[in-house]
């Protein structure tokens, strides 16, 4: 199954690009384990990732949220809006 | 009876806010609007461009606007702006009407408070060296 990660924000200069996809043999990831593989496969994300949240859509998700084949993950860095 | 999007691409038309009547009961109306600043951390700005969680930031938006209505007992319009706005150009807006002054400047207070801490937007700072910058910001927080 595969996932999109779209990395919002300063996120896309972690990731150096606005989306990523992921693929998984597994058929019931979450949200930690798609964070897992973004943290080894982008290393300044892997020094950020406590100071972000992660949103289905319009939902915060926290880590054990699962994903479903073709889900969009948003990274949701430190805000600065307003 | 259209309803506008809260978030919205550019310059942001502040007068257009105030364009509509209050109702008959409201004895006050509270305008606040953030404008791009030349200036930050001592150092001039020229441009920012605004970036969002397009789905989240408009289910957040209008939800301040409907906890800001029941929490202060006024009408709140919230509105912000995404791309590339120059210095002066407003990114901001929110409007609360309501019956006295009390509740009506703490709706808009509360809403920008709100709107900053909890609305994913991003602003990348274009300054005058020609460096592009985001902003560092606080971790997102809920509405309520």
């Amino acid at each position: 199954m595969q996932i999109i990660i779209e990395a919002c924000g300063p996120a896309r200069q972690w990731l150096g690009q606005e989306r990523v996809t992921l693929n998984f043999e597994s058929s019931s990831p979450c949200v930690r384990d798609a964070l897992a593989v973004l943290g080894a496969r982008h290393p300044p994300f892997a020094a950020q990732r406590r100071r972000c949240a992660y949103a289905l859509g319009e939902r915060i998700v926290d880590d054990s949220a699962p994903l479903t084949d073709g889900a969009l993950l948003s990274l949701i860095p430190p805000v600065s809006g307003g | 009876m259209s309803d506008p999007a809260r978030l919205r691409t550019g310059a942001l038309d502040v007068a257009g806010f105030l364009a509509s009547a209050p109702a008959p009961g409201d004895g006050g109306e509270v305008l606040f609007a953030g404008t791009v600043r030349d200036q930050h951390d001592g150092r001039r700005v020229t441009a920012i461009r605004y970036h969002a969680q397009a789905a989240l930031a408009e289910a957040r938006l209008r939800e301040i606007e409907h906890e800001g209505a029941t929490r202060f007992g006024v009408t709140l319009r919230v509105a912000h702006a995404v791309g590339l706005l120059q210095v002066g150009e407003a990114s901001v807006v929110v409007l609360a009407r309501g019956g006295h002054r009390v509740e009506t400047f703490a709706a808009a207070r509360w809403a920008i408070d709100t709107i900053k801490r909890a609305v994913p937007v991003w602003k990348e700072e274009h300054f005058a060296d020609g460096s592009v910058v985001f902003q560092d910001g606080v971790p997102i927080e809920g509405v309520s």
